[in-house]
């Protein structure tokens, strides 16, 4: 019997270890507005705000909160409190997707001022108005070789924004972008070429946008 | 806070029995229970982000000096979350607030008397989901109001009572919402039973 109570502490412990602490008497503020390209306000568009981080010593096993929800208003205005997270988790501003793309901002505590987040207006394109633009990477089994760079310049629309830098990688790309129908957008990249003291190559293509979701190609 | 306990505490030792220290003062203890109907004032937490249940509480009345009645009590009250943009993803806020009282005591009749009291002590609003914590507010409160007693028997009173109760939060957020949490306005509605 003493041995079971000693499990249950031990399992409540854990479980308690495994949650994120808040604290009720720091309220965050999390405001901003919601408008389309011609800046007119997108109403009623619904919105999570949601903490994330890492159950202690446990590696990478990710725990989040759904701390928050609700909706723009009808002037695409929204404003969440919420209890603050105790350590400086991530704190995700999820805005749904509607008859408009979602979008993802991430930052934590220190992107707050006086215990709030502005985020100003946020434009969000109509899902009708933008197409899939997919990168595929075909090294063609060149060892020597190494994509280092990967940009599209054009009208673009990034569905995540992080407030903070984040640490990338080396040589790991978003190879997917939202992209604007109907224009001509520019993908830049770079390659390293190792049997050549390492010199590096920027290229530039132009990929002419219709209305349907495209491939691009880079092959070295 | 603990020096309002530590003094419940010391004076309970006293409970269910009247000493008589001296002809003036007197170590006189009365249980009350109570259920109290709360309605909330202005524009703050509790009353625009809470729907409150009936709260619950108890009452100790210990020292008597001229009329004059020292005591102290317990509230408990839970609510249920409204406005989950303003109170975050939680379900319930439960408001505990422990406090000493003055009273003084008027004797109406052998039947009837009316207790005017004063009270000052912390309040704590607790957040949750289910079993989950997310954390609590702490601050002080001040109390005014007036009970009327009807003698039942020697050792039975019933009580109704109406109170006026302000308490004062700690918070930290942004100046345009610290109004909105860092206090609360509450009518009492009380009714109850007393035990001498």
């Amino acid at each position: 019997m003493t041995n079971l109570k000693i499990i249950f502490l031990l399992v409540f412990v854990m479980y308690s270890c495994g949650e994120i602490q808040y604290d009720g008497e720091t309220k965050l503020e999390i405001t901003g507005k919601l408008i389309d390209k011609a800046g007119n306000p997108i109403a009623f568009n619904p919105i999570d705000i949601e903490v994330s981080g890492n159950i202690p010593d446990s590696g990478y096993d990710l725990i989040s909160d759904i701390i928050s929800y609700g909706k723009s208003d009808e002037n695409g205005k929204f404003t969440f409190l919420i209890p603050a997270p105790k350590l400086n988790n991530p704190i995700i501003i999820r805005i749904k997707e509607t008859d408009y793309l979602s979008k993802i901002i991430e930052g934590n505590k220190n992107n707050f001022t006086v215990y709030k987040l502005n985020l100003q207006s946020i434009i969000l394109p109509k899902i009708e108005d933008v197409v899939g633009l997919t990168v595929l990477i075909n090294p063609n089994n060149n060892q020597n070789k190494q994509l280092t760079s990967l940009k599209i310049i054009g009208n673009t629309y990034n569905q995540n924004e992080y407030l903070n830098p984040i640490e990338i990688e080396n040589f790991t790309f978003e190879t997917y972008f939202n992209v604007f129908k109907n224009q001509t957008v520019t993908i830049e990249y770079k390659i390293k070429d190792f049997s050549n003291n390492a010199t590096v190559e920027t290229f530039t293509e132009s990929l002419q946008i219709n209305d349907i979701n495209q491939n691009f190609t880079i092959t070295f | 806070m603990r020096k309002i306990i530590l003094f419940c505490l010391v004076f309970s030792f006293g409970f269910g029995q009247t000493v008589e220290k001296s002809e003036s003062i007197q170590f006189k203890v009365g249980f009350r229970a109570k259920l109290f109907k709360p309605f909330y004032f202005g524009d703050n937490y509790l009353a625009k982000a809470n729907k409150a249940s009936t709260g619950v509480g108890a009452n100790l009345d210990v020292v008597e000096y001229r009329n004059f009645i020292l005591g102290g009590g317990f509230d408990y009250t839970n609510h249920s979350v409204t406005d989950v943009t303003r109170a975050g993803a939680i379900n319930r806020s439960v408001l505990t607030e422990i406090y000493g009282t003055v009273a003084y005591r008027i004797v109406l009749s052998d039947d009837w008397q009316i207790h005017p009291f004063l009270g000052f002590g912390d309040s704590k609003i607790s957040f949750s989901a289910g079993d989950r914590d997310f954390g609590h507010q702490t601050g002080n409160n001040y109390r005014i109001g007036v009970n009327a007693d009807y003698k039942v028997d020697k050792t039975v009173t019933f009580f109704a009572g109406l109170g006026f109760n302000v308490s004062k939060y700690d918070i930290n957020t942004s100046p345009e919402f610290v109004s909105f949490y860092d206090n609360s306005k509450i009518l009492q509605i009380t009714l109850g039973l007393k035990l001498h």
